[in-house]
């Protein structure tokens, strides 16, 4: 190597820094060569001036003072055992006082029906009170989210009730797989409007029917199949969003109350219609088949068509 | 308040302004020298140490009590003084403030000493382009190592080797200069 080309190499090797490879080899060099010798003396000299001429500066006195000044003063210390009173006044009970404000103003109000294992089929005239929400997917072209105010469905006719898995309505032309409403009743087993229908004592018009045949069975079964086994927490998830809500891959989940309200709220979910996807073959068994729901709220207010407990 | 710094560090976590106050009494001085060098400027330089304490005060929770403080105040102040030359792209013209008396920060009896002692040397570093400074300051004036100004300037090795010969080369030079004048 050159001298040039040492000379970086003198300028560690002279502040204790080259690795011992290369040490050897500044040392090999400095032996033979005059000129680097006296440059590497003068490197080492410069350094100890260098130490010497390079005091530390003196503080201005204003700086301990002016840095303690912006130093922010210490919390306070909790008492020992976690929050203070204050603490979960503020935190703790917040949110419990809204679940007892929840529990004594609507529950009362609009009783949960019992989890119905079976499906709740069918339904008469829908119950339209003021302010009614109902959730609507794509599959509803009159149903946009957000609506509110609606009576019935517009693609839910009367009779609608009749669609069954397997049967492609002209409602939802050119969607594949089985479509139909959730009152999976055969046509003309249990008319809308048919007063006979209405067992008595049942409430606001709901009819609740068990599925009797296997044609009405099969859809159902694999709605169950596909209900999300968290919805609890996807329904606390979207407890912000209008009350318009396109739902995919399960009911059950959906925020429903009046515009603005943004506290959460349990729904119960009403299948209007839904559209399920085929099956898939099993080499294409990784894509999982979605199904879509029109859906309508059973709470807070009580809206009962076609009705469908999960 | 006594004890080692990591001891004050903790004092400090638990809420104890004076344990800082004194962390603050120990290691002003390095801090300054750190930004007074790199900065070049005294007003500048005091802003930047206030800064590197506050930041140091709410890093403390994330300092691992290994002994190494002062190393990682140093660290601070280093980027802190890296971070505000970048940004603000101002270079102070290092040969004319040090001339000017008005920025010298202690007293005129001091000044006059320091100035003697080790004006040349200083007057020389002063000079140097600030890459070349920061590497000159960080190793012979807090006796870093190699491996160490290069963490502190974010650099790899090589560079500071480079950097280091580089400006001893440039200070030989201004110091033969200086004292052939």
């Amino acid at each position: 190597m050159t001298c040039d080309q040492l000379e970086i190499w003198i300028s560690a090797y002279q502040d204790g820094e080259l690795e011992p490879r290369r040490r050897r080899l500044v040392e090999q060099h400095l032996a033979a060569c005059s000129e680097c010798r006296t440059l590497g003396e003068e490197m080492a000299a410069l350094a100890t001036s260098l130490r010497a001429g390079l005091e530390r500066w003196d503080p201005p006195e204003t700086l301990h003072t002016h840095v303690m000044r912006r130093i922010p003063e210490p919390k306070r210390v909790s008492a020992p055992g976690g929050r203070t009173p204050r603490g979960w006044l503020s935190f703790g009970l917040v949110p419990a006082g809204l679940l007892a404000a929840w529990l004594l103003a609507v529950k009362p109000l609009v009783p949960h029906p019992p989890v119905n294992p079976h499906p709740v089929v069918g339904t008469t005239q829908p119950v339209n009170p003021p302010g009614n929400v109902e959730v609507a997917n794509g599959t509803n072209p009159a149903a946009e989210p957000g609506s509110e105010q609606k009576t019935a469905p517009p693609s839910l006719p009367q009779g609608h009730s009749t669609g069954t898995g397997g049967s492609a309505s002209a409602d939802h032309p050119g969607r594949g797989g089985v479509q139909g409403v959730a009152s999976v009743q055969p046509k003309g087993t249990v008319h809308p409007k048919s007063e006979s229908s209405r067992p008595s004592g049942a409430r606001d018009g709901t009819v609740r029917r068990t599925p009797r045949t296997e044609r009405e069975l099969e859809p159902l079964r694999r709605l169950r199949k596909l209900r999300p086994p968290r919805w609890q927490e996807r329904m606390v998830q979207w407890h912000r969003r209008p009350s318009g809500v396109r739902l995919v891959n399960g009911p059950g989940l959906a925020p429903i109350g009046p515009r603005g309200h943004t506290e959460p709220r349990r729904a119960r979910i009403t299948v209007v219609d839904y559209v399920l996807p085929e099956v898939p073959p099993p080499t294409q068994a990784e894509t999982k088949p979605k199904t879509e729901f029109v859906l309508r709220a059973t709470e807070p207010y009580q809206v009962s068509t076609a009705s469908y407990d999960y | 308040m006594h004890g080692t710094d990591d001891e004050l560090v903790a004092y400090s976590l638990h809420g104890r302004r004076e344990a800082f106050s004194e962390l603050v009494t120990r290691h002003q001085k390095m801090v300054y020298s750190v930004a007074r060098y790199m900065l070049g400027d005294a007003h500048v330089a005091e802003d930047m140490a206030q800064e590197a304490f506050l930041h140091a005060y709410q890093a403390l929770p994330s300092y691992q009590a290994q002994g190494k403080f002062p190393a990682w105040l140093r660290q601070i102040v280093t980027r802190l003084c890296l971070n505000h030359r970048r940004d603000s792209r101002r270079e102070v013209a290092w040969a004319d403030l040090s001339d000017h008396p008005a920025e010298m920060a202690d007293g005129p009896d001091s000044r006059l000493g320091q100035w003697e002692e080790c004006g040349a040397v200083r007057r020389a570093i002063e000079a140097l382009p600030p890459d070349y400074r920061d590497a000159i300051v960080l190793r012979y004036m807090e006796d870093l190592t190699y491996d160490e100004i290069a963490r502190h300037l974010g650099v790899p090795v090589s560079t500071v080797e480079t950097r280091l010969h580089r400006a001893k080369k440039h200070l030989r030079r201004l110091l033969q200069e200086s004292m052939a004048s």
